[in-house]
């Protein structure tokens, strides 16, 4: 078994989370909506960064952001040699428009 | 420290590119540097007032947006547009959007991701050591309108005097307020120069409890222009671009 095998359950996991919009972050509770908006400002944070920004320990912070990647709405990388959340939003879902329009 | 301004409108029509491009050419005419990214990729019309053909326009926010070149690409260097008076130190960019129907319908097919976009907005920020990225946004409540809001320092949010934009503007308010808005300016725009000014100012701000930045006389001269250039220049001393000027000294005050 390759590493890659390896890694293609979480890439498989990837692929099915629903594309997630600006209308997804508005329904979110307030704790994670302000996560979102954080996120979205910055770019890209380290765990401690958003910790500071919502002035909670990193445990919960962790938490919360591991409920956002579940549900799509992040993805963690690899930014360097420092492990970062980075939004995944999309400007819109995409739609069925016949592709010769 | 730059400043992020998103000039937005619940309804089509109310002269929003024309009150961004003024509003961005007041800022660079005190010296600032400034750049306006049409984020209308729907029904993009900006390029028009800076006498932009379509035709000969190169790259476009649609090919940074999918990987064919980087912003600064895509952005064109417009100051000389203001003549030859901008003082030393500013300067007048836009990234326009394709006029292209096949661009505009992979946009509205597939979107694009948000991340490109907001990286894009902090590149342009550094790259042309910007003080104002002024973004013409999609009039409505859409997807790509909320990101547009959230990114911003300052959304100025017009409307004329009508009771479909006067509902429309509330519930646009009333999801900026959601967004966390950290300001908001009004504008009302298209107003009979028969009416009493000071008056519909104090009863917009009462409706909406947000500061009204200036009411602005519908014109003929502006009909008769129709978009073939920046108004503010070709009439200076106009109520209209004296209004201008009055709220681009709001939301200079703002930063």
């Amino acid at each position: 078994m390759s590493v890659f095998d390896s890694l293609q359950p979480q890439q498989d996991r990837r692929d099915n989370l629903p594309e997630r919009t600006m209308a997804d972050v508005l329904a979110l509770p307030e704790d994670l909506h302000t996560i979102m908006d954080y996120l979205i400002e910055q770019g890209e944070s380290e765990l401690a960064e958003v910790a500071a920004h919502i002035g909670q320990d990193e445990t919960s912070t962790r938490a919360l952001l591991s409920d956002l990647i579940e549900k799509g709405f992040v993805q963690e990388i690899l930014a360097g040699t420092k492990h970062c959340y980075r939004v995944r939003l999309v400007s819109r879902r995409r739609i069925r428009l016949p592709l010769d329009l | 420290m730059s400043t992020i301004v998103s000039i937005h409108s619940y309804r089509g029509g109310t002269g929003k590119s024309n009150l961004i491009a003024n509003l961005a050419s007041s800022l660079v005419q005190q010296g600032k540097r400034v750049a306006v990214v049409d984020t209308d990729i729907q029904s993009p019309g900006l390029h028009v007032l800076f006498g932009m053909d379509p035709q000969q326009i190169g790259l476009t926010l649609n090919d940074y947006l999918y990987g064919r070149c980087s912003i600064e690409q895509a952005a064109y260097n417009v100051t000389s547009k203001l003549g030859p008076d901008v003082p030393a130190g500013g300067a007048f960019y836009l990234i326009p959007s394709s006029i292209k129907a096949s661009e505009i319908t992979r946009v509205l097919r597939e979107g694009y991701e948000v991340n490109l976009l907001t990286d894009g907005f902090r590149q342009l920020i550094k790259a042309f050591r910007l003080d104002y990225l002024f973004l013409d946004t999609h009039p409505g409540l859409n997807e790509e309108t909320l990101l547009s809001i959230l990114l911003s320092d300052t959304l100025v949010l017009i409307l004329r005097p009508d009771q479909q934009d006067f509902q429309g503007t509330a519930v646009t308010v009333e999801v900026a307020r959601k967004l966390k808005l950290k300001k908001l300016l009004l504008v009302v725009n298209k107003v009979l120069p028969k009416l009493d000014f000071e008056s519909l100012k104090q009863q917009v701000q009462e409706a909406y409890h947000a500061p009204v930045a200036g009411i602005l006389p519908v014109s003929e001269e502006m009909i008769e222009l129709g978009s073939a250039g920046l108004f503010s220049l070709k009439y200076p001393e106009h109520p209209f671009s004296q209004g201008v000027r009055e709220i681009a000294a709001q939301i200079s005050s703002t930063v």
